[in-house]
């Protein structure tokens, strides 16, 4: 009888998740007329995602490496606990933050790239910060007293030893941000003021102002196909650092 | 080790400090975010008169325990039952999902519904279906590890001393992963209860959550002292469900 349950449980997050994609495939099956968002466009979310991802990483890994090696378990809620708040949340706080930051130094932050970019780092963040910290969490003692005793300062052993057996961990934080902030809509819209265009928000803006299903549901696909190849690239380079 | 520590502490502030900003501006009376005008209450009092924001809260408390009860529980099942690769790799895979792509999915199933079956579900069922088909996965994937603490000689035992199937689920497995229940509870409660996008492409006008009413202003980019207090009341149920789930977590040491 629980196995039943489970089943259907089971079942019910094949239905409610993946038989919706379906639907997808019928709207693209009707035919229409594919508008492809601008090459602009495609480049300014690309880039933005890739800076967004090096810089969450860039800042999160002396705190990972922090954490997985002396930190105490309320400095590793401390600076994770932002995962439970939600998006949104953060994007107005961030909007309230910039008119303060306008005002008192003269950088307007709100409607730029720059903006939308600290809004993505502050949200990716955590995520980069766990992925790191699972990477560090895994180096063994050995190499680094190794290279140690054979006259390596600390900050060589570093950058000579640990950090290149942690650059699969690099990797995996890379693509998880950098696939997040691909189809990111809520901090463009509230940060970029909508004049900050990305990927996200065409995909938003062909349902709810354009009723373009077939667009829609083609650009959809094609964001999800990228994110599975990326989860399967993520999955294998994690499963070969714990080897 | 000293730098790295200052550095971490300062980061962990850093992090703070946009949702500091905010919780400060519903206390401030002023209407300008850069003018501190001194300590009120006032605007959490215009939060009190207006209906529309009481009925959105309430909406979004409603689907987000609809939504975390019927996720957790199901969820322990398929983490109990369902332990091989294969099923946690496809909830995985849904964890990852870009959101955009989720919710558009979902809303063109909606619409597929709505014009061969001929029934409207875009309001709350839609909404309650859409949150349900992304915090299932989520649940089962943060409960996985945790069945790793039910020992099989223990659910054994129950069952050798006569203890049915179900007995042994409510008497042996659930008290062990309580904590972890409890934790996964509230981390489906604070998202569901937090996100927009998915209610955005599910919702009908008639049914305003508290993201929506929300979304309504922060797209504008309109500050507005009433709507910090609202945004600062949303903030809570994410606090405590992270407090509560680093305690809970603590348990299995």
């Amino acid at each position: 009888m629980i196995r039943r349950v489970a089943l259907a449980a089971f079942a019910s997050v094949v239905l409610l998740f993946y038989v919706p994609f379906l639907a997808l495939g019928y709207y693209i099956s009707g035919g229409g007329d594919l508008k492809l968002p601008s090459l602009s466009m495609v480049v300014t979310t690309f880039l933005l995602a890739a800076a967004t991802a090096v810089v969450a990483i860039a800042v999160a890994y002396p705190a990972a490496y922090y954490l997985a090696k002396y930190g105490s378990e309320f400095e590793f809620a401390l600076l994770t606990a932002p995962l439970w708040v939600g998006t949104l949340l953060k994007a107005y706080s961030l909007l309230a933050l910039f008119a303060i930051v306008e005002k008192f130094t003269g950088i307007a932050l709100w409607g730029t790239a720059a903006g939308v970019l600290v809004g993505m780092v502050y949200e990716y963040l955590p995520y980069a910060l766990l992925t790191l910290y699972a990477a560090v969490e895994k180096l063994s003692e050995t190499p680094v007293n190794a290279a140690r005793v054979l006259g390596a300062s600390r900050l060589q052993a570093f950058f000579r030893v640990e950090l290149p057996l942690t650059m699969p961990g690099v990797a995996a934080a890379f693509i998880l941000v950098f696939l997040f902030a691909m189809g990111e809509v809520v901090m463009p819209a509230v940060l970029g003021a909508w004049k900050v265009y990305t990927f996200g928000s065409y995909v938003w803006d062909l349902y709810f102002k354009a009723r373009d299903f077939f667009s829609g549901s083609v650009l959809s696909l094609v964001l999800a196909a990228l994110s599975l190849l990326a989860t399967y690239v993520v999955v294998r380079t994690i499963r070969s650092i714990s080897i | 080790m000293r730098p790295l520590r200052l550095y971490t502490w300062a980061l962990a502030a850093a992090l703070y400090v946009p949702i500091g900003v905010m919780v400060a501006l519903s206390f401030n009376n002023s209407k300008l975010p850069y003018v501190w005008g001194g300590f009120t209450l006032r605007w959490y009092q215009e939060l009190l008169r207006w209906d529309q924001a009481w009925q959105a809260v309430f909406n979004s408390v409603v689907v987000a325990l609809a939504v975390s009860f019927t996720a957790t529980l199901l969820g322990m099942f398929m983490a109990y039952v369902l332990r091989q690769d294969k099923y946690l790799t496809i909830s995985q895979v849904a964890v990852v999902m870009p959101e955009v792509s989720e919710a558009l999915s979902f809303a063109a199933a909606l619409w597929l519904v709505k014009t061969y079956v001929g029934v409207d579900l875009f309001g709350p069922v839609g909404v309650f279906l859409a949150h349900l088909a992304y915090t299932l996965p989520m649940a089962h994937v943060l409960l996985a590890p945790y069945m790793a603490y039910v020992s099989r000689s223990a659910v054994e035992a129950a069952r050798i001393f006569g203890a049915s199937e179900l007995k042994t689920m409510t008497a042996v497995v659930m008290p062990i992963l309580m904590p972890a229940f409890v934790a996964t509870f509230l981390i489906v409660f604070a998202n569901s209860f937090d996100t927009y996008v998915k209610t955005a492409f599910t919702t009908s006008p008639e049914f305003v959550t508290a993201p929506v009413l929300l979304w309504s202003y922060a797209a504008r980019g309109r500050g507005d002292p009433t709507i910090y207090a609202l945004a600062s009341l949303m903030l809570l149920p994410s606090l405590v469900a992270a407090v509560i789930y680093f305690r809970a977590v603590k348990r299995y040491g």
